[in-house]
């Protein structure tokens, strides 16, 4: 295997100060992966690996469009990361990295040797000890040494190059992982309840149905011809959120039914559901699919969305939007059809043969041969750990990962340590942990002091120091301000306070997202935050919009609204505000989202009001700052403009008013009769008066009235583009004229949720378009310098 | 294929006090200044994950970070890209790096008088298509103790064999006789005739 080459043989110069004989240098020769791993990996997974290397080689010499491999490498879950254009800000300016194949790409604007992101598939969050080992040295060999769960119960690795992922690939195949559709217009990880199985409260285990959905549809023909992603989550029960079934493309929630006196298993199914930058909560399409019509169901499913789906306009290409546009009723009556017209496939029902047949098993006998005492922490880890299993004499233990994020020595330890005290039930969590499962209670102090051991045993899994948070600016191309920054500033703030443990506040969930597109899932917390740029004076500042009213239970059916734009930097202070105020205040057995809607929304901004202030620059400059970073911040690379000075614009304050009038609009959604319709109108009042703020720049003398403000926003903004964002295009404009467009509609509390969504999205995107403007306003002065006074004067 | 990824750790002198969110600000400014001949990235923050990486400098050619693994702080140097040449020239040239930067943080006025030991550094195989059993680490070590002479300018460098675990990597703590300054270090390195 080893060999060592002679290449050479010349001998080599005198030693620096040194004595040795000289001697012929060498290389060590080795064999490849490919080579090694030949007969341990499935040959169609090695095909696929091999058609993949293959493919990057085409397009090192040109003969794939940079655009189409983008598409192929993100459905082997080789993904693009934040400064792949070879553009950085580095706190003075934007900078040029200088990678060395700067002409070649890996997709549009994505330079090859710019390091990414490999997403790894973990369907149902199911991972054995065997892959836990080939993840670490796959962690350690290709990657930063850290492995990162994500809010999909996938595992990401960062600073991948892109000459490195198939040897990657293969490594995970040799081990039965695929990357194959992790990203992409594909099916996405099949999620399912990480206790799915051992739980007390589920109606059935949806572990085999989930693999059985993820690997019938995995490069199923039907399932490639999506214009975006589709993500499906399996439940085991309709009232905890775990599943998070209600914001999928596809849910289902385990039901049984009694049919001529015998028990039958089948799902709640939904679709449409969805995240993003307008959440949709998914709606029902059947109360009960026969396990046996699960699979035949989804790949109809599939199809409608292949084949109606909109394909072009990315941003409205999620099932969410068709469901919108075709309605419910006849969405079913496509499914319906196409489910008829399906030609049989035994895959269908062939794993319903074994679903009776146990899958995991416990170890026989515990590990602790002699009884451990309990070491430090044990009692408090035991309290939000430890999960007693519905099997009497077992628990599942939760291995908190702050932020996700765990180091290739801890996953080893962790898989190490799951061999002696469970083996390979082991699952990754929606909120950023690995549950493992079957141990037995009398292990509980031995696994605590070996979980301690490896840095693994902190207690507050699930809890509210539990913080979750999207990639963000750290890695993400789209982040804006830095979520996981926030996150592990709050987690050790909440931890020091030991709010792990208040049993009134523990099981609060704070969820944070870099930017509008929710993947920290923010709208589902009770306390959620996603990022936005400000700018004061001539500097931005890192914001996060509060969102409060989700709540994280019932598959994630509430979604919280936002109350305003705080600084990144005293969004500690405002957790804290909260959580005291709610512990003072609030009712016997009242929930904090409870709290917040009987004190109000209106109460709750004033009370944060002076939080939402920024001091100036020279004052503080911290607030510049983003967590976690040292460099002034950015918005992408929007440059900061010089010696603008203090000018509060018309369109500033039209765009505060916009804020404010939101804000009502939202309130309006509390009051029951009426406010609905309400909330709708003011919210379209909103827009126009945002649009009416950006045209106040190019004509102050522009008049009120909606008719006349649309069109003059129509020719001077959109038809320009001016208001078009760099990564979605004309998404937010195209609100403005559909709200218009809808204002005599009748109006549903849903609809009018959304519509405020809506308001609050464009009124964002009139900050950005407003803050490019300014920036263009700012380079053109500085192009053409002030002419001297004298000369003015003249 | 040749063996090129491999991990040099030369480990800070006890007692170390320093507070590693420091390391955010000097890596941004390293990255501003140029200040390795690398092509620098980003940062990256990890201080959350005990004993782990803490802060990493991400160039294109390697991972740079402040490391807390075995309890034993230290600047790991992960080099990842393809290099040119032979393996001891490979090695020479990722302790140069290794060791400019230990050079750059011991003159780094923000971390009062952080100093590394030259003496001995830690060096990983990494790469487990070399798997840690004798016949493998035997070319290793043989290339390895050339590269070690050359950095010490002596002959008595002794290196021992520290992987223990199922699946580590090949480790091999690489010492000379005393303690060497990262300075003497570096100037053996670039004396060295290319
Ligand atoms: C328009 C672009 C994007 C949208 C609309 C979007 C939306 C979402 C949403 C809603 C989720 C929440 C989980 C769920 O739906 O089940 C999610 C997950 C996630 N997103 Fe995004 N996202 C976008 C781009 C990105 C980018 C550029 C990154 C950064 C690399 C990213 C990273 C993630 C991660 C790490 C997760 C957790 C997920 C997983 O394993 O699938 N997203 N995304
Ligand atoms: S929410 Fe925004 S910042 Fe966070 S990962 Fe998604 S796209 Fe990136």
């Amino acid at each position: 295997m080893v060999h060592v080459r002679d290449i050479c043989g010349a001998s080599q110069p005198p030693l620096v100060g040194g004595c040795c004989e000289t001697k012929a240098e060498e290389r060590i020769v080795l064999q490849s992966w490919k080579e090694m791993l030949a007969d341990r990996i499935a040959p169609a997974m090695a095909r696929e690996i091999d058609d993949y290397e293959r493919q990057m080689e085409l397009r090192q010499q040109g003969k794939i469009d940079d655009k189409v491999f983008a598409e192929i490498r993100l459905r082997r879950g080789v993904y693009g990361q934040r400064y792949d254009n070879g553009q950085r800000h580095d706190g003075e300016g934007t900078r040029e990295i200088g990678y060395p194949r700067r002409v070649l790409l890996k997709g549009p604007n994505t330079q090859w040797d710019a390091p990414g992101m490999q997403r790894i598939k973990i369907p149902f969050g199911g991972i054995t000890t065997e892959q836990m080992d080939v993840l670490a040295d796959v962690a350690e060999e290709y990657a930063d040494s850290i492995l990162h769960v994500t809010t999909r119960q996938d595992i990401q690795l960062h600073f991948v190059h892109i000459d490195d992922t198939p040897d990657l690939h293969r490594r995970l195949a040799a081990v039965g992982i695929t990357t194959r559709e992790a990203c992409g217009n594909t099916v996405r990880n099949v999620t399912a309840c990480p206790l799915a199985g051992i739980c007390r409260d589920e109606v059935f285990d949806v572990s085999p149905s989930s693999k059985a959905t993820a690997y019938y549809l995995l490069g199923h023909r039907d399932t490639q011809d999506f214009g975006r992603k589709f993500k499906i989550a399996f439940s085991g029960c309709s009232q905890h959120a775990c599943g998070l079934v209600i914001m999928h493309d596809m849910g289902a929630i385990a039901r049984t039914r009694m049919v001529d006196g015998v028990t039958r298993r089948g799902f709640e199914l939904y679709v449409g559901g969805g995240l993003g930058a307008i959440p949709y909560p998914a709606k029902l399409l059947d109360e009960f699919v026969p396990e046996e019509e699960l699979l035949p169901t989804a790949q109809a499913i599939a199809r409608v969305f292949a084949r109606l789906g909109e394909k072009r306009n990315r941003a409205r290409a999620r099932v969410k939007f068709l469901l919108a546009k075709l309605g419910i009723e006849e969405f079913r009556r496509l499914v319906l059809q196409e489910r008829k017209a399906l030609p049989h496939d035994t895959k269908w029902t062939d794993w319903i043969t074994s679903i009776d047949e146990p899958t995991e098993f416990p170890l026989p006998m515990p590990a602790s041969g002699e009884p451990v005492s309990p070491g430090s922490g044990f009692d408090r880890w035991r309290q939000t750990n430890v999960y007693r299993q519905r099997q009497p004499g077992f628990a599942a233990v939760s291995v908190t990962l702050p932020l996700g994020d765990l180091s290739a020595e801890q996953m080893r330890g962790l898989a190490t340590i799951c061999r002696r005290y469970v083996r390979d039930t082991i699952r990754t969590t929606v909120e950023q942990n690995i549950v493992l499962r079957w141990v037995h209670e009398v292990d509980l102090p031995a696994l605590h002091r070996d979980l301690q051991a490896i840095g693994l045993g902190e207690a507050g899994a699930q809890s509210i120091v539990d913080v979750t948070a999207c990639p963000g600016t750290d890695t993400c191309k789209l982040g804006i301000a830095s979520s996981r920054g926030l996150a592990a500033v709050l987690r050790q703030r909440l931890a020091a306070k030991n709010l792990q443990y208040d049993e009134t506040i523990k099981n609060l969930r704070i969820k944070i997202s870099g930017c509008f597109n929710s993947c920290g899932q923010h709208h589902l917390a009770e306390i959620g935050f996603y990022g936005v740029g400000r700018t004061v004076g001539n500097y931005k500042v890192p914001h996060f919009r509060l969102i409060l009213g989700g709540r994280w239970s019932e598959n994630g059916r509430d979604f919280g609204l936002s109350i305003g734009a705080i600084p990144s930097k005293r969004i500690p202070e405002t957790v804290d505000r909260l959580l005291d105020r709610y512990l003072r205040e609030h009712r016997a057995s009242e929930g904090f989202t409870a709290f917040v809607t009987r004190i109000g929304k209106k109460e709750i901004k004033a009370m944060l009001q002076d939080l939402m202030q920024v001091p100036s620059h020279e004052l503080d400059r911290s607030f510049y700052v983003d967590w976690g970073d040292a460099r002034e911040f950015t918005i992408g690379d929007i440059g900061v403009g010089e010696c603008a000075g203090e000018v509060v614009s018309l369109a500033d304050f039209a765009i505060a008013t916009a804020e404010n009038e939101v804000f009502e609009a939202q309130l309006f959604l509390e009051d029951g009769t009426g406010g609905a319709r309400r909330a709708v109108d003011k919210a379209l009042a909103a827009m126009l008066t945002a649009a009416r703020g950006l045209i106040q720049m190019q004509n102050p003398d522009i008049g009120s009235d909606p008719e006349g403000v649309l069109a003059e926003f129509r020719e001077r903004f959109c038809d320009t583009q001016l208001f078009f964002d760099p990564f979605v295009g004309g998404k937010f404009a195209r609100l403005i004229f559909q709200a218009f467009e809808a204002r005599a509609q009748p109006i549903t509390p849903e609809l009018a949720h959304r519509r405020v969504e809506e308001a609050q999205l464009f009124i964002e995107a009139t900050h950005s378009c407003h803050a490019r403007l300014l920036e263009v306003q700012n380079k053109r002065r500085r192009a053409t310098p002030e002419p001297v006074l004298a000369e003015a004067v003249s | 294929m040749d063996l090129q990824r491999f991990c040099i750790k030369f480990f800070a002198q006890p007692p170390v006090t320093v507070d590693d969110a420091k390391f955010i600000d000097i890596f941004h400014d390293w990255i501003r200044r140029d200040a390795l001949p690398e092509t620098l990235i980003d940062v990256a923050d990890y201080r959350h994950v005990p004993r782990g990486p803490g802060v990493m400098l991400i160039s294109h050619e390697s991972n740079l970070s402040m490391d807390r693994g075995d309890d034993r702080f230290g600047l790991m140097y992960q080099r990842k890209g393809a290099q040119l040449g032979s393996f001891v020239s490979c090695v020479l040239a990722t302790l140069e790096m290794a060791l400019t930067a230990c050079e750059l943080l011991e003159k780094e006025p923000r971390l009062q008088g952080l100093k590394f030991n030259g003496g001995e550094f830690l060096f990983t195989v990494n790469d487990r298509r070399l798997a840690p059993d004798s016949d493998a680490t035997a070319p290793v070590r043989v290339e390895l103790k050339s590269a070690a002479r050359r950095l010490y300018g002596v002959d008595c460098v002794a290196i021992e064999t520290t992987t223990h675990k199922p699946h580590e990597r090949i480790r091999m703590l690489v010492s000379a006789v005393g303690s060497v300054s990262i300075n003497k270090l570096l100037e053996n390195l670039r004396c060295r005739p290319h």
